[in-house]
């Protein structure tokens, strides 16, 4: 059974002794210094871990060498153009190897996010070309089925509770593809982005919604054998902030819970994520 | 071969905690067994199993998703064989092409296995042909306890239900006062410190344990 946000309040709610739920309890803490910390716990924990990872594709354009990254995505960990890896670079090393590397106009073959805003991803030789794009068509307005194509792949929908989407999106056309809907999935499927022709990154993630205020919602992205780290983080955030129930040293044990769920979730990624003899 | 019961942790978790069970009540309890289960599980790697990709490598894909019960992947076969597990840096390097390769390509069936964070990984060079079967070995989540059935065996070995009673009637406690729950805390550093002769992974340093003494004047 999945991790809900409510398995999470419960468990922090008994901590504090407010067993009814915070606003309906004391009132010392509210519900809404609950659903804050909890989303600041879950971006933390998942962009300090990237133990999910995503694939996400960036239409990419001629001319343009600089692209804004998706919210949810927090570290990039390899990236590939028409789906020919390219390589991570740095300002410094581009600038050292090839001055004039901002005017060259080619297939890219190397990527930096240095020195850019952030979430901002710089392709080098700048795009000669433009990529490919699914425009779907406005009067489908994401109710209809996107017949299509190859392979199955993983969408990403986010819904509000009880909504359950219009339709089927069977498959995408020419690899990963990534699907960005407007308005929970009522309203337009602005684009689909296949792999083929784009820019495509693997990528660590953080949820789509920094705030988490259903109860019943699934805890998004979380591995549910570490929840446990989020109820820590959580109760360590409210254990320190200014009420009646503050306690320092409560709050530091917490704390010492959940970085000790981060350090052991970094050692499992260490060996999960690199081959034998490679250095992380 | 395990024996002891999730009732009998119960037990003795209640022995420790004056056999309150008003001001902790089961469903209470149960939440820090399986707490208790997950955290030693996660540290020690005990239950590994493997399974299917379910419906097995579908022609030309390359990205699966880690089936349940798996929560970490370790090893993935295909068709009988296992694979080698590189990385996205070094596949990329080593194989520019990778996420367009394919079997009927390059002229060998999957060779590598890629893991994507924990719920994905990539084969490489992906099936040309579809139906192969598709293994993941790897760290499984526990079956949770539930408080209708307390006859419910314990996952572990006996000799670590000393190690879950002392983590969960310290973990429970938490809800106390600071005094009451820092007299608790030699249960968690002796938990912690068996923990770490037990680790599976590597570079897994244990923390120091961080409760402050309180000055009695």
């Amino acid at each position: 059974m999945p991790t809900t946000v409510n398995d999470i309040y419960q468990q922090v709610a008994k901590i504090f002794m407010e067993d009814v739920g915070f606003s309906a309890g004391t009132g010392m803490i509210t519900d809404s210094m609950f659903f804050t910390s909890l989303g600041d716990v879950m971006s933390d924990f998942l962009s300090r871990t990237g133990c999910i990872k995503k694939l996400v594709n960036i239409p990419i354009s001629f001319g343009q060498s600089t692209y804004v990254e998706p919210e949810v995505v927090c570290e990039v960990q390899a990236a590939s153009q028409n789906q020919t890896f390219i390589y991570r670079d740095s300002g410094f090393f581009l600038d050292s190897a090839n001055p004039q590397w901002t005017s060259e106009f080619d297939q890219p073959a190397k990527w930096r996010e240095d020195e850019n805003l952030p979430r901002r991803i710089q392709l080098t030789p700048t795009p000669n070309v433009d990529g490919w794009q699914v425009r779907v068509s406005l009067p489908q307005q994401g109710y209809g089925t996107i017949s299509s194509t190859s392979a199955a792949v993983d969408f990403d929908i986010v819904a509000d509770v009880g909504v359950q989407g219009y339709g089927t999106i069977s498959a995408a056309p020419n690899g990963a593809a990534y699907l960005e809907v407007l308005n929970q999935g009522y309203g337009t499927i602005a684009d689909m982005v296949s792999s083929t022709g784009n820019l495509q990154m693997i990528s660590a993630v953080t949820p789509f919604s920094q705030t988490q205020t259903y109860l019943l919602n699934y805890l998004e992205l979380i591995p549910d054998s570490f929840t446990l780290a989020i109820s820590y983080g959580v109760a360590a955030k409210l254990f320190s902030a200014d009420s009646e129930s503050k306690d320092i040293q409560r709050s530091k044990y917490c704390q010492s819970r959940y970085q000790f769920m981060l350090s052991l979730v970094g050692s499992v990624m260490n060996e999960v994520s690199f081959e034998e003899g490679e250095e992380p | 071969m395990p024996s002891a019961t999730v009732g009998q942790l119960d037990t003795r978790v209640l022995g420790r905690i004056d056999n309150n069970s008003t001001l902790y009540g089961q469903s209470e309890r149960y939440v820090y067994y399986n707490e208790a289960q997950r955290f030693l599980n996660i540290i020690t790697g005990f239950l590994q199993t493997t399974v299917p990709v379910p419906g097995g490598a579908v022609a030309n894909r390359r990205w699966y998703d880690t089936p349940a019960p798996i929560i970490i992947p370790l090893k993935v076969q295909f068709s009988g064989t296992y694979l080698h597990k590189s990385s996205l840096t070094r596949i990329g390097q080593t194989n520019p092409t990778w996420t367009q390769d394919t079997s009927a390509n390059l002229g060998y069936p999957p060779a590598s296995w890629v893991p994507v964070g924990l719920t994905k990984f990539g084969l490489h060079p992906a099936n040309s042909i579809g139906g192969g079967e598709i293994l993941v070995t790897g760290i499984q989540d526990p079956v949770l306890f539930t408080t209708s059935n307390p006859n419910q065996v314990l996952p572990f070995p006996n000799e670590y239900l000393e190690a879950m009673e002392d983590l969960s009637a310290f973990s429970i406690q938490l809800k106390e006062g600071f005094p009451l729950f820092q007299a608790a805390n030699m249960l968690y550093q002796k938990f912690m410190a068996r923990m770490g002769t037990e680790s599976r992974w590597r570079n897994l340093s244990m923390p120091v344990f961080p409760i402050e003494r309180q000055s009695t004047r």
